[in-house]
């Protein structure tokens, strides 16, 4: 036969072969769900072992293996799970039953403060969830609407924070930066994830030669997309005429910094003579730089 | 070709129909492209997880791709725009690993060998407009002016990529000492 009939022999074959049945469409829509909460910062590590077939013991035996943290005013006297018989604020808590309220989502200072106000108790248990900001409710139990007698307590799983959870394939990403040779991203770091928010700060160099610096400073979000992710903004370029030191990025909870190498009027091209330190604040949606502090400067000769 | 001789009960006539319910869209299309991204990466996992990926986004977007003339074409484009793109490639591979539980690939999962492995491996080396022609028409059976809809391009388009994609998959097969 020829080659041409034998591509459509192939065809024909491969129509015959593959005819894979279509899996439950609303099981693959719940699972994709979660797979993408987990990425948009709000299913936590529940969706991340459910991804991954691991099955997590439920909070309430969990609570007694992990350190289980009292309010301030709390009595002390409560075992996880269990209730204390008295509410967490002085006066005697009148009989009754209460709704749990939801704290997932909500910071665990809020959520203290939800609980006591319908008279319940809080457990706090920490855990590492890279996609969950650090302090913030991954899921509680009993599940919000149970119904409580006042005084028991509720435990509350809040993130530690983590390794970002990170697929993104940084090498292939197109940077919008035009430069001599093809412009090669390295994450240097991420800061504390934020509400609908996973970044990553990305130096982009220009891969022609070596020695080269960082030719811009990019703010990366890829809590909605590992293959795209968006360009949120952009910190510094090299027409800034600033040079990050390569080890030079540090973030502490909202705030970045960029160590960077700088030139006063009449430096050399070669030789920066300014090393000063440029901070950003997080506004919510983005950075704003918010000030810069000279650390070290020296006059030209 | 423009008949589907192929296209029998079970096959996608819902697709090609306005309109209609997700779900018997869904059944009736899945297997069809799941051969189109299977064709075009070589590998099944991966090419069911870009199917789903398009189904899913027409799910997102029911309301409007239900009412177009053919639904089956839109999720077609995106499937087959996907399959090409490595970047997704390589991220529904990452998803579908993550979902069998694994953090890497074992190496003892191997794809099994495919009686026209070559042709398809040639097919995939093909520049990206023609692998998307070829596809559509040698895998899914489309006509000219079905693959004209699904790439949105003119049905000469059409026929200058499927001719030049033809010649060079025939000269790749050739070359191998394939015949």
């Amino acid at each position: 036969m020829n080659l041409d009939e034998r591509i459509d022999a192939a065809g024909r074959d491969l129509r015959v072969r593959l005819a894979p049945d279509a899996p439950d469409f609303g099981a693959l829509l719940r699972r994709r769900h979660r797979t993408r909460a987990v990425r948009r910062s709000v299913g936590g590590v529940l969706a991340v072992a459910v991804a991954l077939g691991i099955v997590i013991p439920l909070a309430t035996t969990h609570a007694r293996s992990t350190i289980t943290l009292h309010t301030a005013a709390g009595t002390g006297s409560a075992e996880a799970g269990r209730p204390s018989g008295n509410p967490p604020n002085k006066a005697p808590a009148p009989a009754g039953i209460v709704t749990v309220p939801n704290v997932v989502d909500q910071n665990k200072v809020q959520a203290m403060q939800t609980l006591q106000q319908v008279g319940l108790d809080i457990a706090l248990v920490g855990r590492v969830d890279p996609a969950v900001p650090v302090g913030v409710v991954i899921s509680q139990s009993p599940a919000p609407g149970s119904r409580m007698e006042r005084g028991s307590q509720v435990t509350v799983i809040v993130s530690s924070g983590g390794v970002p959870l990170d697929t993104v394939d940084w090498a292939a990403v197109s940077y919008p930066v035009s430069c001599g040779g093809t412009p090669v991203g390295t994450v240097a770091g991420y800061p504390e994830p934020m509400p609908a928010h996973q970044l990553a700060v990305v130096y982009v160099d220009c891969a022609h030669g070596a020695g080269s610096p960082p030719s811009a400073v990019l703010v990366y979000d890829y809590a909605t997309s590992s293959t795209t992710p968006h360009l949120l903004q952009t910190l510094l370029t090299y027409q800034d005429d600033w040079s990050p030191a390569p080890k030079g990025f540090s973030a502490t909870g909202s705030q970045l910094s960029i160590h960077v190498y700088g030139y006063s009027g009449s430096a050399p091209r070669c030789c920066p003579n300014i090393n000063t330190t440029l901070y950003w604040s997080w506004t919510g949606s983005s950075y704003r730089e918010t000030s810069s502090e000279t650390t070290h400067a020296t006059l030209p000769n | 070709m423009a008949d589907h001789p192929e296209r029998g009960v079970d096959e996608p006539v819902a697709a090609w129909s306005p309109a209609g319910d997700f779900e018997a869209f869904w059944r009736a299309e899945y297997p069809a492209i799941v051969r189109i991204t299977y064709a075009l990466t070589g590998r099944r996992h991966v090419a069911e997880e870009l199917a789903q990926d398009a189904f899913v986004a027409a799910y997102r977007h029911w309301a409007e791709i239900s009412s177009y003339d053919r639904p089956g074409a839109w999720v077609r484009r995106v499937a087959t725009n996907a399959a090409i793109s490595s970047l997704r490639r390589r991220s529904a591979e990452l998803r579908a690993i993550t979902r069998l539980g694994l953090r890497r690939p074992p190496p003892s999962v191997v794809e099994i060998p495919e009686p026209d492995a070559q042709v398809w491996s040639a097919l995939r080396s093909l520049p990206r407009r023609q692998s998307q022609v070829l596809a559509l028409m040698v895998v899914d059976d489309l006509s000219v002016s079905e693959v004209a809809k699904v790439l949105q391009v003119s049905e000469d388009t059409v026929r200058t990529h499927a001719r030049r994609g033809r010649e060079a998959l025939a000269r790749r097969l050739g070359s191998e000492g394939v015949a």
